[in-house]
């Protein structure tokens, strides 16, 4: 933990902010592109996310806190801006799947392409508790902070996101098994 | 897959499969724009860690008539309290009503018409100009050869007829053009040079952005772009726009900064850093 960075950044030291941006930079982008599937609205909400951080860091009171606020606002900033491309690209063409591919250790390309479809039908914030549940291996109780909801809720959540998952990988599954293309 | 009863380790390793490394560009964009954005300090007592009851129950006090005080003052002077509604003040509570005038350092509240619920909270530099509640002008105001201006829009219309600011695409009544519409209709005039267009995020809301070049000179003494009763036209020849199209939940947010090839790189950068400031509330 940088404690030392974040204070200095606290007191609007700019280098010392730079500096933590760059030792943190990689996770964070690689967050917000779990969220959001896409490079180029990642980095746009990275770049936003990390300049409210600035601007916003003096209100941190505990430094040590840092990486769990920063996923906090980067996943509302991916949030946010995923319900906007969510209403933009709803009816989202997707590609015939090829049938069998190569496997690989554990998924293969037509696995990767169902699991990406079924995704990208969640919610944003289902997709953020996934991310956070899953790719950064928070508890409930923690994603319940993150998110600022209720740790119940959270639960019920992540079941309703796998439910979900798992419907729309079977209903892909099917849906090419039976028109020989997806939707 | 599908016949694999547990999801969680292929989610997890979909998950981490996948990019995981921060383009350098994202350093660069991060260290400019926190170069322009002012952090906020938090109204904390520091050095104060201990307060007893009796001071606490005078202090809530006092702040109990200060703001039974304030909020006398803000109700209407005329008028029952069974009046019309106002609308909901959604701005930073420090923010206040963009004067006309010079102006100190500090947040303001621009609407692109008295009474829009749709609020642009911007933290304005020291001894620039307010209009209209709608425009910030720049130190040396917004006229050419080297002023600087900001104004904020919503939903608009474009002027077919540069002229004629009634005169626009898609007509009166019709359902508000989206942003890719707005693109297009701005692009579509010949009497401007339109480029950049490009995806953005301002104030956490997406949308496009674009530049446009105004001629030298002007078709008309008013140079049109987006229509009246939210117009906005060139403030002088060969002005030049840097049009900020955000979707603001449904509705489309415009904020436009104006300069000209001569205005000073402090003043776009105050401008800039102005815009990076913003805050919209729908």
């Amino acid at each position: 933990m940088d404690l030392d960075l974040i204070e200095a950044a606290q007191r609007g030291d700019q280098v010392a902010f730079v500096d933590l941006v760059r030792s943190r930079g990689d996770r964070l982008f690689a967050i917000a592109h779990r969220i959001l599937r896409d490079v180029g609205w990642a980095e746009d909400a990275l770049q936003d996310a990390l300049v409210i951080a600035w601007r916003d860091l003096p209100s941190l009171r505990d430094p040590a806190r840092f990486d769990p606020w920063m996923h906090r606002l980067l996943t509302n900033v991916c949030i946010a801006q995923a319900g906007r491309e969510r209403r933009r690209v709803a009816n989202l063409r997707v590609l015939p799947l090829d049938g069998a591919t190569a496997p690989d250790d554990l998924l293969s390309v037509a696995d990767r392409d169902q699991l990406d479809r079924a995704f990208r039908r969640l919610v944003p914030e289902e997709r953020a508790i996934l991310v956070l549940r899953y790719y950064l291996g928070y508890e409930p109780t923690e994603i319940a902070e993150i998110l600022g909801r209720p740790a119940g809720t959270v639960r019920s959540r992540i079941h309703h996101a796998n439910r979900a998952m798992r419907a729309a990988i079977d209903a892909d599954a099917r849906s090419v098994v039976v028109g020989g293309t997806a939707r | 897959m599908t016949a694999r009863s547990d999801l969680d380790p292929t989610l997890k390793a979909w998950f981490d499969d996948g990019p995981s490394t921060m383009p350098d560009r994202v350093i660069d964009v991060v260290a400019a724009r926190i170069g322009r954005q002012r952090q906020r300090r938090p109204w904390r007592l520091h050095g104060r860690p201990f307060m007893n009851t009796q001071i606490k129950l005078i202090a809530a006090a006092a702040a109990a008539v200060v703001l039974a005080i304030a909020g006398w003052n803000l109700l209407p002077k005329t008028g029952s309290f069974g009046g019309p509604p106002t609308s909901t003040p959604t701005a930073a509570p420090t923010a206040k009503p963009l004067p006309d005038g010079t102006l100190r350092a500090g947040d303001y509240i621009l609407r692109a018409l008295p009474g829009d619920p749709m609020t642009f909270v911007v933290t304005a530099p020291e001894g620039w100009q307010g209009l209209g509640g709608f425009f910030l002008g720049g130190p040396r105001a917004s006229g050419a050869p080297d002023g600087v201006g900001i104004s904020v829009n919503h939903d608009p219309e474009v002027v077919s007829n540069p002229c004629d600011a009634s005169a626009h695409t898609p007509g009166p009544g019709a359902s508000p053009p989206s942003i890719d519409d707005l693109v297009a209709a701005i692009s579509s005039r010949a009497d401007l040079q339109v480029s950049g267009v490009t995806e953005t995020v301002l104030a956490g809301y997406a949308g496009k952005r674009l530049d446009i070049q105004f001629p030298v000179t002007l078709a008309c003494s008013n140079q049109y772009v987006f229509a009246e009763p939210k117009g906005l036209y060139a403030n002088g020849p060969a002005n030049r726009w840097r049009v900020w199209l955000v979707d603001v939940g449904g509705q489309t947010a415009v904020v436009v900064l104006l300069d000209y090839a001569a205005t000073p790189a402090a003043d776009r950068a105050a401008a800039e850093a102005a815009i990076a400031s913003i805050r919209i509330s729908p």
